[in-house]
């Protein structure tokens, strides 16, 4: 699994989405030989084939690593999963609340 | 019916068995509107089909094979298995061909999975499952499952079992394979019919395969295409012991 470089808690969901972004262009790529690719906050993440099955794993743990909590299962789906704006409006807002 | 030894699946008495043929012709029903051919295969399936199709890959843990010894090849690996789900005959049987139209098949049969617990009517090492499968093109085969989703779930409820249709995903055995359950979940290509009573319970699944069948079996549509796969498993025991007795089912009490 890849040591996902986010910020411990970002400032705001646009630095949390960027981020991410990053996170994906870079680490996440180059770990499965994927890429280059654009990716920005509303490339479709899965029907694209930005994130595999190996992907995914990696994207939940930067994820979890930049909120501090664990995602719940319920919140594995496609409306809080399936652009970079999505997850971050997800689970950064949740973040913010908390 | 209680028999008093263990049983891999219940005993049925002849108004048992009637209520599980009702549910099925039920189930049928809904597969011949499809125009489903039916075709009845056996209890054991060989080896080499479950490799194609990457089963003991993926799910060793569940897997039951057949144990005399004159089966069994060089290396000790049984040739024959016991079939852990109906669908993997259908793919094999239809291996290299080229489907000038989409195609239904319908079957009945025993499955067989290595379960740790044995709860009747919950969790079974052998058991009855009716599917049917999908093949052709992407778009025919959503469609067609989206239109089997409704009529099973119209039967559960007349059979007093209403639920829901929940993302689900299959338990793989190797860690590694999270990824894969995880995917299979976000993109929704396992659905259970989840009834929540006692435990919460999955009554049937709709499984969206892709073009991964397709290509794994060489099976194409007209224009070269790898097949696109659907299969519609619906687990008879389950309803027939779940099922209200007003609604023709085996239920012995229900639940306050």
């Amino acid at each position: 699994m890849c040591k996902p470089p986010a910020p411990e808690r970002p400032e705001t969901r646009e630095a949390f989405a960027r981020a991410l972004i990053e996170f994906i262009k870079g680490p996440l790529f180059v770990r499965h030989g994927a890429g280059p690719m654009e990716v920005d906050e509303s490339t479709p993440l899965f029907e694209t084939g930005v994130i595999d099955s190996l992907g995914i794993i990696d994207l939940l743990a930067f994820v979890e690593t930049a909120t501090g909590r664990p995602v719940p299962m319920r919140k594995i789906d496609m409306r809080f999963f399936g652009t970079v704006n999505r997850i971050s409006h997800a689970f950064w807002n949740e973040m913010e609340r908390s | 019916m209680n028999i008093g030894y263990p049983q891999s699946a219940p005993s049925r008495t002849a108004e048992e068995l009637g209520v599980l043929n009702r549910i099925d012709a039920r189930i049928r029903s809904v597969a011949a509107s499809l125009g489903a051919e039916e075709i009845q295969y056996p209890a054991l399936i060989a080896r080499g089909a479950l490799d194609r199709a990457e089963y003991p890959k993926a799910f060793p843990h569940l897997l039951m094979s057949a144990g005399q010894s004159a089966v069994f090849d060089d290396h000790g690996i049984s040739q024959w298995c016991l079939s852990p789900a109906v669908c993997y005959h259908a793919y094999a049987q239809l291996a290299g061909r080229v489907l000038d139209a989409p195609l239904v098949i319908t079957a009945r049969g025993r499955c067989f999975r290595a379960e740790r617990e044995l709860v009747h009517g919950v969790r079974q090492i052998e058991f009855e499952m009716r599917e049917i499968v999908l093949l052709g093109a992407a778009d025919w085969v959503d469609r067609a499952a989206d239109s089997a989703r409704l009529a099973v779930e119209s039967i559960a409820a007349d059979l007093s079992l209403t639920g829901d249709w929940q993302a689900a995903e299959d338990p793989f055995f190797l860690p590694a394979a999270a990824g894969k359950a995880l995917m299979q979940r976000l993109l929704k290509v396992k659905l259970e019919y989840q009834w929540p009573g006692p435990g919460g319970l999955a009554l049937a699944s709709i499984n969206r395969h892709g073009p991964f069948f397709g290509q794994r079996f060489d099976i194409s549509t007209a224009d070269g295409q790898p097949a696109f796969t659907a299969c519609i498993a619906v687990g008879l025991d389950r309803l027939a012991h779940h099922a209200q007795p007003s609604a023709g089912g085996c239920r012995e009490e229900v639940t306050q």
